[in-house]
C-alpha cells in the first residue's frame, strides 16, 4: 500500500477514535466495563505528530473531507467504492504508486 | 473490574462463536506489552484477517496511549477499530511467564484477548463482546481454567460453563 494511504488511514482510525472517546455516552460505557480512557491530550498529540508527516495539499483535502462526510478515506471493493456506492471509471487494484480517489464523492480510496 | 450492562446483551454461545482455533496462541513468548501486541497482529495478519498489518498495530499502540487495557487480575484486552477491519475478530492469547502490560494493579498479565472491530459494527456487538470478556473473567476460577485449558476445545468448554 502507498505508504501516504497508509498514514491518511491511521489518521482516520485516530480521529475516529478521538470523535468516539470524546462522546461522553461511549466515554461512560467504557468505564462501565471497565477501561478508563482519560488520556485524550496523549492520543490528541499523537494525531498532531501524525498530521504533520501529512504533505499539506493531502492533509487539507484530508480535513475537507472529513467535515464534510464523517470518512475521508474509505474502502473499496469490486472496483465500487464502499462510501457512496458507485462504481469506478476505471480498476482500482490498490498498487498504485499515486493515491486515488472515488471519482464521485472524491474520498482516498483503498482496498479491504 | 468493573461491571458492564452492555454484556447482558451477550449470551455465552455469542461469546464461544467469537472464539476460534486459528486465533489462538496457547502461549506468548514475548516479554513485554508491546512485543505482545505486535506478536498478536502477526498473527492474525499471517491468517489474512486483514491486509494492513501495520495500520493495526499502530492503531492498537494508539489506544494503548488512553489508558492500558491491562485489566488487572492478569487480563488484558487491547482492543480498537480500524478502517482495515472487515469483522469483529478475537484472538485469545495466554502468556505462563506473564507480561509487563502497566495493567491497572500493576500485575503481569496471563490472558489476553485482542478485540479488533470495524468502525462500523453492524450488529453493534464491540462494546458487548468487550463487556462479557471483562464479565467472566472477574471470576478467578475462570482465569485459572483457561489458563490450565491444555487445548482450544478445554477453553470453549471452560466459557461455556460460566455462571453468566
Amino acid at each position: 500500500m502507498n505508504p501516504r494511504l497508509e498514514t491518511l488511514i491511521l489518521l482516520q482510525d485516530l480521529d475516529l477514535m478521538i470523535r468516539e472517546i470524546s462522546d461522553s455516552k461511549t466515554a461512560s460505557q467504557m468505564s462501565r466495563i471497565g477501561f478508563e480512557v482519560d488520556q485524550v491530550e496523549n492520543l490528541s498529540q499523537a494525531r498532531e505528530e501524525l498530521a504533520r508527516k501529512v504533505d499539506p495539499d493531502l492533509l487539507a483535502t484530508y480535513e475537507r473531507l472529513m467535515k464534510r462526510y464523517d470518512r475521508a478515506v474509505a474502502p473499496v471493493r469490486d472496483n465500487k467504492c464502499l462510501a457512496c456506492f458507485l462504481k469506478q471509471p476505471t480498476k482500482y487494484s490498490g498498487s498504485e504508486d499515486s493515491i486515488r480517489s472515488c471519482n464521485h464523492c472524491k474520498r482516498f480510496l483503498y482496498i479491504i | 473490574m468493573a461491571s458492564a450492562k452492555a454484556s447482558l446483551l451477550m449470551t455465552k454461545d455469542d461469546l464461544v462463536s467469537f472464539f476460534h482455533p486459528d486465533r489462538f496462541i496457547p502461549d506468548l513468548d514475548s516479554e513485554t506489552k508491546d512485543g505482545a501486541i505486535r506478536s498478536m497482529v502477526s498473527h492474525l495478519a499471517e491468517r489474512k484477517t486483514f491486509r494492513n498489518e501495520r495500520i493495526v498495530l499502530e492503531t492498537l499502540r494508539m489506544r494503548e496511549k488512553l489508558g492500558s487495557t491491562g485489566i488487572g487480575k492478569g487480563v488484558a484486552i487491547p482492543h480498537g477499530r480500524s478502517s482495515v477491519t472487515k469483522d469483529l475478530t478475537l484472538l485469545f492469547a495466554r502468556s505462563s511467564r506473564g507480561i509487563d502490560f502497566d495493567a491497572a494493579d500493576g500485575k503481569p498479565v496471563h490472558l489476553l484477548f485482542m478485540i479488533l472491530a470495524p468502525h462500523v459494527d453492524k450488529e453493534n456487538l464491540y462494546l458487548p463482546l468487550l463487556g462479557k470478556i471483562v464479565e467472566v473473567t472477574r471470576d478467578a476460577t475462570v482465569r485459572r481454567r483457561l489458563m490450565k485449558a491444555d487445548r482450544f476445545e478445554a477453553v470453549t468448554d471452560v466459557l461455556m460453563k460460566v455462571d453468566a
